[in-house]
């Protein structure tokens, strides 16, 4: 299968935001530390990490997106790298994928959810 | 971070989650409108629009506030990272991502805390510095005044390193609630170094090396005033907060303060009535309007 983007490339990636996520040197990671025993690191930790990796492929025009149940089996940072990495395609601008879309953070409000002007009008009496 | 807000409205439009607590939609709806009504907050319902639409007819309010549709709910008994994972459209993560795009000024949900506190740190992210956010909650104090406890139920399995976080936050907050030099005291079964449980022990270690650090604390110690600040885990927080809450029989202050992440958010109670759900949104409004999350970020980058 062809691959858009190499594992080694995502272990860049996974290490830097696992350093950032868990506030630990990059340098004292490599791709066979564990989440759980080596990085103590729980199911928001690991999420973060994910989405945030999500992220940093889309801004070089590459969409990975691995599901939920596949992301509590992920053991090691280079376990991590190569599930992205098998995941990833080149981003068609479609939003398809749950998990793809979760990673579109802070610029992805829902279709429909325009809020009309602020419905205001007693504030200011005891202002 | 950038945001963009809106330019023809002022700081305190309130996203609420009104899909999250024990009894929403109705409660939650009911208070929002009360809130609005009573109070002007500028609210904006988050949640299933046909639930959301009916708990505002039948308290007479039908199409006084916005609504923005999540088709989504995190369940109290879902692992919350890996359900906003599974569950990008639910209430509580569009209603952080209304927040992060500028569209709310601050977050209240009476729903999972655990949920809250990973959509508010997926979609907002952390302050510098900040390994975890942290749930903060004013304890009544006898001198009139109130002590901040951190954690008061966010996460409750921490690590000891993860205390001396949040002292820090505590301090911080306690500094922009207008007290001078706080202290922070580890709460504990005993006022002697050695201590505690496990965590206790370890984490008095490493709170030793740190400012403004009184040592441990008893619960009768908080409630005197003695310190400014309560540092602990998020299950023996929340055990202290709802055992206080108990024995004054109050009805627990409104609402709890999500810090170390770059935006305001304010978590109530999951039974939270209209009226608590009502307080919960002035304060969230206030807490907008003064940008809580900045000032407290500010003093982080101090210490």
């Amino acid at each position: 299968m062809e691959q858009h983007v190499s594992t080694e490339e995502v272990v860049e990636l996974v290490v830097r935001r696992v350093s950032e996520v868990l506030d630990v040197d990059a340098g004292d990671i490599d791709p066979g530390a564990r989440f759980d025993e080596d990085l103590h690191a729980d199911s928001l930790d690991l999420v973060e990490v994910v989405e945030g990796v999500e992220r940093d492929l889309l801004l070089l025009g590459i969409r990975a997106g691995i599901g939920d149940a596949e992301l509590v089996t992920l053991r090691t940072v280079g376990d991590a790298a190569a599930r992205i990495a098998a995941s990833a395609r080149p981003e068609t601008g479609q939003a398809d994928d749950p998990a793809a879309t979760a990673a579109q953070t802070r610029s992805n409000t829902p279709v429909g959810a325009t809020i009309p002007p602020a419905t205001r009008g007693v504030r200011g009496a005891d202002a | 971070m950038a945001r963009q807000r809106g330019e023809t409205r002022e700081r305190g439009r309130v996203a609420l989650d009104a899909m999250g607590g024990d009894h929403a939609p109705a409660a939650v709806v009911a208070g929002a409108v009360r809130a609005h009504v009573d109070h002007g907050v500028d609210v904006v319902l988050v949640g299933r629009p046909d639930a959301v639409t009916r708990a505002l007819a039948d308290v007479g309010a039908t199409g006084l506030l916005p609504i923005v549709p999540a088709a989504d709910v995190i369940g109290m008994r879902e692992d919350p990272a890996i359900g906003l994972r599974a569950k990008p459209d639910a209430s509580i993560r569009v209603a952080a991502r209304l927040v992060a795009d500028g569209k709310a000024d601050a977050l209240v949900s009476a729903g999972s805390t655990g949920a809250t506190l990973a959509a508010a740190l997926l979609q907002l992210g952390r302050l510098p510095g900040v390994r975890r956010p942290v749930v903060a909650a004013l304890i009544p104090a006898s001198s009139s005044r109130s002590v901040v406890l951190v954690d008061a139920g966010g996460s409750p399995d921490a690590q000891p390193e993860a205390l001396v976080g949040y002292a820090r936050m505590g301090l911080a907050y306690a500094e922009v609630l207008a007290v001078e030099m706080p202290r922070v005291g580890l709460l504990n079964v005993g006022a002697e170094a050695g201590k505690g449980n496990a965590l206790a022990k370890a984490a008095h270690t490493l709170l030793s090396g740190t400012e403004r650090f009184a040592g441990n604390i008893e619960p009768e110690g908080i409630l005197a005033g003695d310190v400014d600040v309560v540092v602990t885990d998020g299950f023996t927080g929340n055990v202290f907060l709802k055992t206080v809450e108990a024995a004054s029989r109050g009805h627990g202050g409104g609402a709890a303060v999500l810090l170390g992440v770059d935006g305001e958010v304010l978590i109530a109670h999951g039974a939270a009535d209209a009226g608590q759900i009502a307080a919960a949104l002035r304060i969230a409004a206030d807490v907008a309007t003064a940008g809580l999350s900045a000032k407290v970020g500010a003093r982080l980058a101090r210490h």
